[in-house]
């Protein structure tokens, strides 16, 4: 089948690359068959003429088996697909403002989609990448301020020692920048976590093992994790690295193993090495926080658990440091959840605000088009007349919106990776992806920025949102305004002869600017009108995300309304003005 | 008279696989071997022919070559492939199989088969 498949494609490529010569073969084999067609009737008795005359009659329609015979060879489709290409070019070429319009449209469109879906897609279609995660808790103590739960080192392990309600206790620090200091000296991510965490997440390095307790001790050998990319970046996917040296931040640590490549720590951050905390058991410190994640045993219900650790709460509490006492609350809460109720509402919305983005998009495009065709219907007119069948007809329409499509298509790609960059620069290191430089080339000596912040500050992530959004308004905005302007100067450009009529007949410029303008602004009304509508049907849900604000804001409305029809109006007015100094006797000459 | 393109689709095909079989020949040789073989009931023209050798040929079922015919004249000769051989015993089968089945019903006695029916009817 494979060998079948082969020959195939090798008599295509020929039939393709090599036309010239296959169509000649072509004619050279039906002219041996002509010429075999007259020896047989020769020598079956005919006479010369009669022979070649019988022999053509045989032969049917020449032209038609060279055809049959080049569908066969499935030349023709691809021809006709390139003189679609090629008229679609030129026709656009023809028309640089629809083209450009569209193209830009599209670009947009697909740009802010793609890149923002790339943001979104772990926190909304993938799962934790973690042994049955719907048992994992993150337990600890809460501050008003922060939105994530810490523990001190002395009561984490105080709990580790209440069996019975969990399975697993494990702890982490979060991830810093640390230093590779050796040959090409790079800056790193680094989490510290102790020799429980992989165990209770479930997780087993891909290679190697995880640390044994006497590595998580304050003097055991000192034993590092790899991440999945840093492996196969800076060692090439060597298998036999556990065992290798690597010297961190000036010390000599030997790797143990590789993390799988879909690990993230709880808080959806990358760690590029994963090193041991190493506590000293005996500080009497309260130490530095610790965050906690436990994996309930199965017969546990979070109410039980809660309960059956109120002595070690009450206990932590009276031990605080008197500044805490008051203010600190213990909050044991499904993972899922920790990382869900920021991370994925926001992640719905934008997706939702993406979906908007594309319809305006769409909507643009279908507007452009179908003024397009309107104004073709001439031209279509004539091509049916020659005997265009429809379908034809339809093929090229549609490999003309391919054509605009695919160049809006690589502006949108191009969009993609500015506009990620710009969402890495926004973004709290731990919600997105690294630096875009480590993934292109792992051989170079790249270095990786990680922002200071705190990951787990919420006023970096609603920042990020809000500029995100602010994004997609004006996106949006950008969509609507490009998308009316193109339509406005189409129909001027349609109105051109008109227009020369009109001004031959006396018509002042601000007359045939309010011609246009009263039609953009009514279209521009009637959306503003509609978007009204739409507010007010998505100000209660909404309304959720909003804290200390209120939803409906008659100021922020009517300034976006205004916003909005500026815009269209604005949009309306440069083709507007264009046509109020169209030339009476230029315009009237074009036909 | 049967033309090919009365005859069942795909028959065609093994018509000339069959035919290559015996030898590589080119394709008038080819339609007049056919029609040889036939007694003259088949006779294929080149706006069938040359299409289905050009696409078994896609198919890698028949190979070409040009060679010098007894004439001194380059002339496209087609032979079968090993997947041609192959195709070829798989597409007779179905043919007997198919013609086999057709002769079954169009001999089907008259009066036994309006029998049936009606027994289906009452039934």
């Amino acid at each position: 089948m494979s060998v079948q498949l082969l020959t195939t494609l090798k008599l295509r490529c020929r039939s393709l690359f090599c036309r010239r010569q296959t169509d000649e073969e072509l004619d050279t084999e039906l002219e041996n068959h002509l010429d075999f067609e007259i020896q047989n009737n020769l020598e079956s008795g005919l006479t010369e003429d009669e022979a070649r005359r019988a022999a053509l009659r045989s032969m049917e329609n020449l032209l038609r088996v060279r055809e049959r015979c080049r569908d066969v060879r499935g030349l023709n489709w691809l021809e006709d697909f390139c003189a679609d290409t090629r008229y679609g070019l030129r026709s656009l070429w023809h028309n640089p403002g629809f083209a450009v319009t569209a193209v830009v449209i599209l670009g947009l469109g697909i740009g802010s989609t793609t890149a923002v879906f790339s943001a979104v897609d772990r926190l909304l279609f993938r799962g934790m990448p973690y042994a049955s995660p719907e048992q994992l808790v993150s337990l600890g103590f809460r501050l008003p301020t922060m939105h994530y739960e810490f523990m001190f080192a002395p009561a984490y392990r105080a709990w580790q020692r209440e069996t019975g309600s969990f399975l697993r206790l494990g702890a982490w620090m979060g991830a810093a920048p640390c230093d590779l200091t050796e040959r090409n000296p790079i800056r790193l991510n680094c989490a510290l976590i102790d020799a429980n965490l992989l165990p209770t997440l479930g997780v087993m390095p891909q290679l190697g093992r995880n640390f044994t307790s006497d590595e998580d001790g304050p003097n055991g050998a000192r034993a590092v994790l790899i991440s999945y990319a840093f492996w196969k970046g800076r060692f090439g996917g060597d298998q036999l690295v556990p065992g290798r040296l690597v010297n961190i931040d000036g010390a000599q640590s030997r790797v143990v193993g590789v993390l799988p490549q879909n690990f993230e720590l709880p808080d959806l951050g990358q760690a590029d090495i994963v090193m041991p905390q190493a506590l000293n058991v005996a500080d009497p410190g309260p130490g530095v926080p610790l965050h906690v994640i436990g994996r309930l045993s199965p017969d546990i219900s979070l109410e039980q658990a809660k309960w059956r650790l109120r002595s070690l709460v009450t206990d932590f509490v009276a031990h605080a440091p008197a500044f805490l006492r008051s203010q600190v609350h213990f909050s044991l809460e499904p993972l899922v959840q920790i990382q869900t109720p920021s991370a994925r509402r926001s992640s719905i919305m934008l997706f939702g605000s993406v979906w908007l983005v594309v319809i305006i998009a769409c909507a643009n495009v279908g507007g452009l088009l179908l003024a397009r065709s309107a104004s073709r219907q001439r031209e279509i007119a004539v091509r049916i007349a020659l005997g265009a069948g429809r379908m034809r007809l339809l093929r090229q329409a549609l490999t003309e919106s391919l054509v605009i499509s695919a160049l809006g298509g690589m502006l949108g790609l191009a969009l993609t990776f500015i506009l990620m960059g710009g969402f890495r620069r926004l973004a709290p290191s731990g919600i997105w992806v690294r630096d875009a430089a480590s993934d292109l080339d792992r051989s170079l000596p790249f270095q990786v920025k990680t922002m200071q912040s705190d990951i787990h500050d919420l006023a970096d992530r609603a920042r990020l949102e809000a500029a995100l959004l602010l994004f997609f308004g004006v996106t949006a905005l950008l969509l609507a305004g490009v998308g009316t302007y193109g339509l406005i100067a189409f129909f001027v450009n349609q109105r051109v002869p008109e227009i020369g009529v009109r001004v031959a007949l006396g018509a002042r410029p601000n007359q045939i600017v309010a011609l246009f303008l009263k039609q953009g602004l009514s279209m521009v009304l009637i959306g503003a009108t509609a978007g009204l509508i739409g507010t007010a049907l998505a100000l209660r849900s909404v309304a959720g995300m909003l804290f200390d604000v209120p939803s409906f804001d008659p100021l922020v409305i009517s300034a976006a309304v205004s916003v909005s029809v500026a815009a269209g109006l604005l949009a309306t007015l440069i083709p507007a003005r264009r046509a109020s100094r169209v030339d009476a006797l230029v315009a009237l000459r074009q036909d | 008279m049967s033309k090919p393109n009365d005859l069942v689709q795909g028959t065609l095909d093994l018509l000339i696989l069959k035919v290559v079989a015996l030898e590589p020949m080119h394709g008038w040789a080819v339609a007049q071997r056919l029609r040889q073989m036939s007694k003259d009931v088949l006779q294929v023209g080149p706006g069938s022919l040359y299409p289905a050798l050009h696409k078994l040929e896609q198919q890698g079922w028949i190979r070409s070559e040009w060679k010098l015919s007894e004439t001194q004249r380059r002339v496209k000769f087609y032979s079968l492939t090993a997947a041609g051989k192959k195709a070829l015993a798989r597409e007779a089968d179905r043919w007997d199989r198919l013609s086999g089945a057709i002769s079954v019903v169009i001999r089907a006695p008259r009066r036994k088969y309006e029998r049936t029916t009606a027994d289906n009817a009452k039934a």
